[in-house]
This record gives structure tokens, C-alpha cells and sequence, in this order.
């Protein structure tokens, strides 16, 4: 999607190279699920 | 296996047989009532049960009591709080409780080409500023605004799903969902909030190259709102289609169709049919439906139910034509006919489920004898 309002994991990531592995291995689906739910609500606000 | 969970299981075999093709042993039943309906009928205050969420149990709990459905008879998601903190116009309950749709206009004809070349950019930056007050301010007061919105809309669809998961549970529902995600045509999108009604018939004739690229960048959009967290052939994504009977053939064939079939389809790829409530009266386009993936459901609410079937229903799973103000106008055994009328029509051959061509919005727009006659008679006699 281009736009800077939502990230992919591997956008955000990156972004966050500070970010090791094994961090990256639990925050990917929180993150990223996050991002999702903030899309979901968006575009829900016009239909 | 108590009752309650065998009857369960019998309803989802209703709904698995009709979506795997083969003949259910009875015509399975899925009508809704609206939340002002349910309200109304449970004798409480819409306003104040609208925003005590807590009291939407005991409110649903009558319309499952006294109804008859295969799956859960209610689902409201359009909560005035997160409407209310971010100030919006698209949204507004009225001093009765009802929450009104006004005609708004969140992209302006000079806005097209921001649109096209990136449509998230120009939501978040000009569409929803111009439709939610609360999001035209500073940045921090905005943030917040939204900060609180968010979470009153999780904390309601939570409140939500709690109740149906347990209404689910007590009444024995089939576990199936017609509506386990939501998005629109493109071009219903454009059309909706963004351009309006009026808006949108202009642009097709001003700047119509203008309105197929608008139409074409949002298609992406609205197929990744579309998407369900656990695709499955057992549940949908609720589309409801709204301009296309407005428009000349012409137009649909270049502004519309496109776009919605290939969202439909790349929905289909994905693993998530669609569940189309086709809105007022799409007779003349059944050839276009016709060519939509195998299985999609559409829940027809005018229009001639022997061509449907006639043409769709081997390839597609239809339900609706029930006419709700027959309901209202109709004496019981009229009410009756009616329903024998249709499941004469529709019911040969499966790829069928009972429900009205609408839901019923207000108590006063059914004689609620009528409608628990008809769900009863299609309950105890449509099997096959």
C-alpha cells in the first residue's frame, strides 16, 4: 500500500534495526496485528 | 451432547450442506432484526441502551426467544460512542434514539487526484478530518480523539461478541457467519461518503476518467478490509451493494462492475466468499452476477425470484424476496402463502436459506404476529 500510514512488519522492521531476532520473533504478530486492527477501524469509519 | 449443542449441530449442517451443494434436510432460516427493533420490541429506551451496552443481552435475548432463526437473529456494530468522540457527521443519533446517515461529502471533485495517488494518505489526511470533527484539529488533540474512539470501538464489539458467543451457546445457533468480515464496492465507497449521492452522479459525467481511477485505486483497499482473520468456506464477507440500480448500464459496465467482481473475486481467492445483500433491484444485471465465483450469497431484496433462480441458482446461493411490508400490510395466512409462494420458487435443487428481503428496522414497520407466523411455518415445514 503506498502510504505512510501503515507498516508492514518488515517496513516497520527495517526501520528498527536495533531490533534483534529473537525480539523480532514475538513482536511480529503483536505489531502487526496492531496495524491491522488501526486499518480494520479506518476504513470501517467510511462504510 | 445436550440438546441445545445437538440442535446446534443440526443448523450448521442446514448452512454446510446449502454452501457444499448438496440438499439440506429443511430450507434453513437466517433473518435479522436491527437494534432499534430489538430495543423497541424489549420495551426499552433506544437512546439509552444504545449507549448502556450492557443491556443489548436481555434486549436480544427476546428477539431469540420469540423468533425463529437457524443462526443468531441480531448483530449491530454501528455504536453511537465512538461516533460521539470523534464528532461525526456521516453517523449522529437524532433526539429519538435513531442514529441518522446524512448525506456527507468527505472528497471534494478538486481531491480526485490526491485520492488516486494514494488513497490511505488522503483518508487519514483530508476524508476523515472532513467527516469526523474531532479529527480537523491539532495533532495531539486528534490523536487522542482517536486514541479514545478506538478503544470505545473495541470495548463495544467486545461488549458485542460476549453476547452473541453466549446467546450463540443458549439457544443453540448454527456456527456459520455470513458476516465475519465487511467491505463495499469500490465504487459504492467512492459513492458513499466520500463523493455522495449527488456528488458522484455529477463526477461520472464531468470528470469520469477521474472517478475509474479513484474507483481502481481503492479496489486494494477494499479487498484487504475485506479479508477475514480465519478464512473458511462456511463464513462470508458481508458486501452491501448499494448504486448500481441507479446507474445507466453503460456506467455500471464501466464505473461498477469491474471493480466489484474483481474484489469479489480476489476474496474468493483469498478463501473468503462474499455474502452480497443486492439492494434494491439488480434484474437487470444477473448476467454480471451470474459470473461470480461459485457460491457467493446473495440475499435479494426486489425483483423477479423465478429469474434468479432461473439463472443464478445453480451456480450461487440466494435467499430474500420475502417482502417485510407484507409483514405489516398482509393478514396472517397472506403472510403465509407468501412464504409458501416463494420456497416453491427458491427451494428446488438447495443453494437456498430463508430471509426477508430487509431487516426489519422499527417495531412498527412489521406485525410481529406475522413475521414469528411465517419463521414458524418455514421452520416446521420447508424439508425436503
Amino acid at each position: 500500500m503506498n502510504t505512510k500510514y501503515y507498516k508492514t512488519w518488515e517496513q516497520y522492521r527495517a526501520e528498527h534495526p536495533e531490533i534483534d531476532e529473537k525480539q523480532a520473533k514475538v513482536m511480529a504478530p503483536k505489531m502487526q496485528g496492531y496495524e491491522e486492527m488501526m486499518f480494520s477501524f479506518i476504513m470501517f469509519l467510511l462504510m | 451432547m445436550t440438546d441445545v449443542m445437538a440442535l446446534a449441530r443440526e443448523r450448521t449442517q442446514l448452512f454446510r450442506d446449502v454452501i457444499d451443494g448438496n440438499i439440506p434436510k429443511r430450507v434453513p432460516i437466517f433473518v435479522s432484526f436491527s437494534i432499534e427493533f430489538a430495543i423497541q420490541y424489549a420495551g426499552k429506551n433506544l437512546m439509552e441502551a444504545q449507549w448502556d451496552t450492557g443491556q443489548l443481552e436481555e434486549i436480544f435475548d427476546q428477539i431469540c426467544r420469540d423468533f425463529y432463526s437457524d443462526l443468531l437473529p441480531v448483530n449491530a456494530f454501528r455504536f453511537p460512542s465512538f461516533y460521539r468522540l470523534l464528532g461525526a457527521r456521516n453517523f449522529v443519533m437524532s433526539s429519538n434514539g435513531f442514529l441518522q446517515h446524512p448525506e456527507v461529502e468527505g472528497l471534494l471533485q478538486e481531491e480526485y487526484d490526491d485520492f488516486i495517488a494514494s488513497p490511505y494518505n488522503c483518508i487519514i489526511e483530508k476524508i476523515l478530518p472532513r467527516i469526523y470533527t474531532e479529527l480537523d484539529t491539532d495533532a495531539s488533540t486528534k490523536a487522542l480523539a482517536l486514541a479514545k474512539a478506538f478503544k470505545a470501538f473495541h470495548d463495544e464489539m467486545g461488549t458485542a461478541i460476549m453476547i452473541y458467543g453466549r446467546l450463540n451457546q443458549k439457544y443453540g445457533y448454527g456456527d456459520v457467519n455470513f458476516f465475519a468480515g465487511f467491505t463495499e464496492a469500490p465504487f459504492d465507497f467512492i459513492s458513499d461518503q466520500l463523493r455522495g449521492f449527488k456528488g458522484i452522479s455529477t463526477d461520472i459525467r464531468r470528470v469520469p476518467d477521474k472517478v475509474e481511477a479513484a474507483v481502481e485505486a481503492a479496489t486494494p483497499l477494499m479487498i484487504k478490509a475485506g479479508m477475514q482473520p480465519f478464512p473458511s468456506k462456511y463464513n462470508a464477507t458481508f458486501i452491501p451493494l448499494h448504486m448500481a440500480p441507479f446507474m445507466r448500464t453503460k456506467d455500471f459496465e464501466r464505473f461498477y462492475w469491474p471493480t466489484f467482481k474483481k474484489l469479489v473475486e480476489a476474496l474468493a481467492e483469498a478463501g473468503h466468499p462474499s455474502n452480497l445483500f443486492v439492494e434494491h433491484d439488480w434484474m437487470r444485471y444477473l448476467d454480471y452476477l451470474y459470473e461470480l465465483p461459485e457460491n457467493t450469497i446473495m440475499r435479494f431484496e426486489y425483483g423477479d425470484p423465478k429469474l434468479v433462480k432461473e439463472k443464478l441458482g445453480k451456480k450461487h446461493i440466494i435467499a430474500g424476496f420475502y417482502p417485510v411490508s407484507l409483514l405489516k400490510t398482509g393478514t396472517k395466512q397472506q403472510c403465509i402463502d407468501k412464504a409458501k409462494e416463494l420456497l416453491d420458487i427458491l427451494a428446488p435443487g438447495g443453494r437456498y436459506y430463508f430471509d426477508f428481503d430487509k431487516v426489519p428496522i422499527t417495531l412498527d414497520s412489521v406485525n410481529v404476529e406475522n413475521a414469528r407466523a411465517v419463521l414458524e411455518y418455514v421452520a416446521a415445514n420447508a424439508n425436503y
